[in-house]
């Protein structure tokens, strides 16, 4: 596999007044130069801090970062700086992430400034008009304020901005999740369309499992701070081999309650298999003994002492 | 008689010298026990309209025609007498729990004041009243539950909170405002459940309130699609959501991502909602992002057509709108 981004036993602790929460246990995730990987699981699971370490928003406790054949576990602040342009993000919620009292071409520059201060006012003007244009957005939009702009358009203007450093890996943690049905089509759409174009590769988060399913050329099952199941989105969906999968993804198709109960506290997690107490399946040995991420067949990867069969993903 | 119909309803704001119209002469009805669901963007006016079936509309806010509740027009109640019904006859959840709670009260606590504002209990049968509630809305721990604060509670204990208050006095309607946004699939997937079985065991009417239609077609019987301050089409849901007629929802259920249209474009409503100051009050309002529409659509509101409980207010016929899609 051509990966891009690979992380290993990528571990992460909070402290909090209460105790310590676990919210990364050795994680390791590779994401393939060009794919789009979705990355699932219910909230607590680990998704967003995973994301916010790859773009070092917070660092890890633990593991090792290769990005694009080099190390970049150990860098400071300053070294790092070269590989922020190369991995960008998009947040959930484009009220809350633009900053509301700067017109949208100011943003856009500061982004290109930062990180060449020898760019001329021409050329940056040129490249803030293109990227809005990518985005399906007219350059006049440069001298708007976020405030006039629909979700929509908001979200338009997060993906510019994320686009215009030109990026080789974008996190997208629910990049439709605050938009209506009909304008979460039109970015999925653009989404698309700007990795034919670019070349990108996607970390795409999401809770909506039928968004993922559409986007994701492969799909990461994540619960209390484990990846439980990886494999090609055909996979996951039709070869599904860990209970929480198959509880997931039948739960968001006829909407029936597959589990019982909530995900464990973080702070007080269950002995061994982390899923066990909600596991319909499980017996004696999983709750002494934690399943390691096995292989199934070539890339299809599960964390289960005994993987569902044909007959149990009815 | 219905539980509740809406007749030529309207809402509309001042702004200025201008009038803007939120929901434009709305006809719906519920009957007992039903389920149904209204559905639509945000900023069709579903979430006002529902707020004006409990009384709680903005106070600038003008509305005409009428909400007829068990056969009376509560459209224009003074506030006392919508403190009878609000609560006991009609309640209602939100669609995030934790600022829908008092954070300074314990849970129990604030069930336990809707019990005494509507029934003349004892405190200690109230407090009774409350704890088998917690328990038939599915909170194991009852007990705990009862003296704990909402922040002390996960997001799927805080809503079957918000349930159990709404449900306590027995209401005949029970509105429900994207109650499951807020939540993980498989956390909805149990709140959804939980609203089923109050309906079955108590015959609580449910109008839910939602954007998600598998979650529409999952759970409720008859559905209305608003529009920019109109209803468009109504009818049956699993008719509406696996036969949709009307342009606008047609393109809302083509639009929705799943895996059997990986690989290809989404089809995609072009445009967005128009804002409540953009409205045109003139034509269709769905005209300016049909694919369909010609130029009468732009100055005459259609009618409604249709036949077996299943309507749509296009010009164009079904078939007609089958055609012009296509070709």
């Amino acid at each position: 596999m051509d990966s891009l981004l690979k992380m290993e036993n990528i571990s992460k602790e909070y402290k909090t007044p209460y105790g310590r929460i676990k919210a990364l246990r050795e994680t390791s995730l590779e994401i393939e130069r060009g794919e789009i990987l979705g990355l699932v699981g219910e909230s607590g699971s680990g998704k967003s801090t995973l994301a916010n370490i790859i773009v070092r928003l917070i660092g890890s406790d633990g593991g090792r970062i290769v990005f694009n054949g080099e190390d970049i576990t150990g860098l400071s602040e300053r070294e790092f700086r070269k590989y922020r342009r190369e991995i960008q993000m998009v947040f959930q919620d484009p009220y809350s992430s633009i900053n509301p009292r700067k017109k949208i071409g100011y943003l856009l520059r500061e982004c290109l400034k930062i990180h060449d201060k020898h760019l001329s006012e021409d050329e940056a003007e040129r490249r803030v008009a293109e990227s809005l244009e990518e985005v399906g957005l007219d350059p006049s939009y440069a001298s708007r304020y976020p405030s006039n702009l629909s979700g929509g358009q908001r979200q338009r203007v997060a993906i510019a901005l994320s686009l215009i450093l030109r990026p080789r890996l974008i996190v997208l943690d629910e990049p439709v999740s605050a938009l209506d049905v009909s304008v979460e089509a039109q970015i999925l759409n653009l989404l698309m369309d700007l990795r034919e174009k670019h070349g990108l590769t996607y970390l795409f988060i999401s809770h909506d499992l039928n968004v993922v399913s559409y986007m994701a050329d492969r799909i990461a099952v994540m619960y209390l701070g484990s990846i439980v199941e990886i494999g090609r989105t055909e996979e996951i969906l039709g070869e599904m081999a860990h209970p929480y999968t198959k509880a997931l993804f039948k739960a968001s198709r006829d909407i029936s309650a597959t589990l019982s109960g909530e995900i464990p506290s973080p702070m007080n997690p269950p002995s061994g298999c982390p899923f066990n107490t909600r596991c319909a399946y499980r017996s004696e040995r999983c709750s002494l003994e934690c399943p390691e991420l096995r292989s199934l067949s070539e890339g299809h990867l599960v964390a289960c002492h005994y993987p569902l069969g044909e007959e149990e993903r009815k | 008689m219905s539980l509740l119909s809406l007749k030529d309803f309207s809402i509309s704001f001042k702004e200025g010298q201008r009038v803007l119209n939120a929901v434009s002469d709305i006809a719906l009805d519920i009957e007992r026990s039903e389920m149904v669901a209204l559905v639509g963007e945000s900023g069709c006016g579903k979430s006002v309209t529902a707020l004006s079936l409990m009384g709680l509309e903005n106070e600038r806010a003008i509305t005409s025609g009428e909400i007829l509740f068990e056969g009376k027009n509560i459209a224009s109640l003074s506030e006392s007498e919508w403190n009878k019904i609000r609560g006991e006859s009609i309640s209602m959840i939100f669609q995030e729990p934790m600022t829908a709670l008092n954070p300074l009260l314990p849970t129990g606590s604030q069930v336990l004041e809707m019990v005494l504002t509507h029934q003349r209990v004892a405190r200690t049968e109230a407090k009774e009243m409350v704890l088998d509630m917690f328990k038939s809305v599915g909170l194991a721990d009852e007990k705990r539950i009862y003296k704990s604060y909402p922040h002390q509670l996960s997001g799927g204990q805080r809503q079957r909170i918000m349930i159990a208050m709404a449900l306590i006095n027995n209401p005949s309607l029970l509105i429900a405002d994207e109650p499951t946004t807020a939540l993980d699939v498989t956390i909805q997937a149990e709140i959804i459940e939980l609203i089923k079985k109050m309906n079955e065991e108590k015959g609580t009417a449910v109008l839910l309130i939602s954007h998600n239609l598998s979650l529409v077609k999952g759970l409720t019987d008859r559905s209305y699609i608003m529009y920019s301050g109109r209803i468009v089409e109504e009818g049956r849901s699993d008719d509406i959501l696996s036969h949709p007629i009307h342009p606008y929802t047609r393109g809302l259920i083509a639009s929705i991502p799943n895996v059997k249209n990986r690989g290809r474009r989404l089809y995609s409503i072009p445009g967005s909602v128009p804002s409540l100051e953009e409205r045109s009050e003139q034509g269709c309002p769905f005209s300016p992002r049909c694919a369909i529409c010609s130029e009468h659509c732009f100055s005459e509101i259609p009618e409604k057509r249709g036949h077996d409980g299943h309507t749509y207010s296009c010009f164009y016929s079904e078939s007609e709108i089958e055609e012009r899609m296509n070709g």
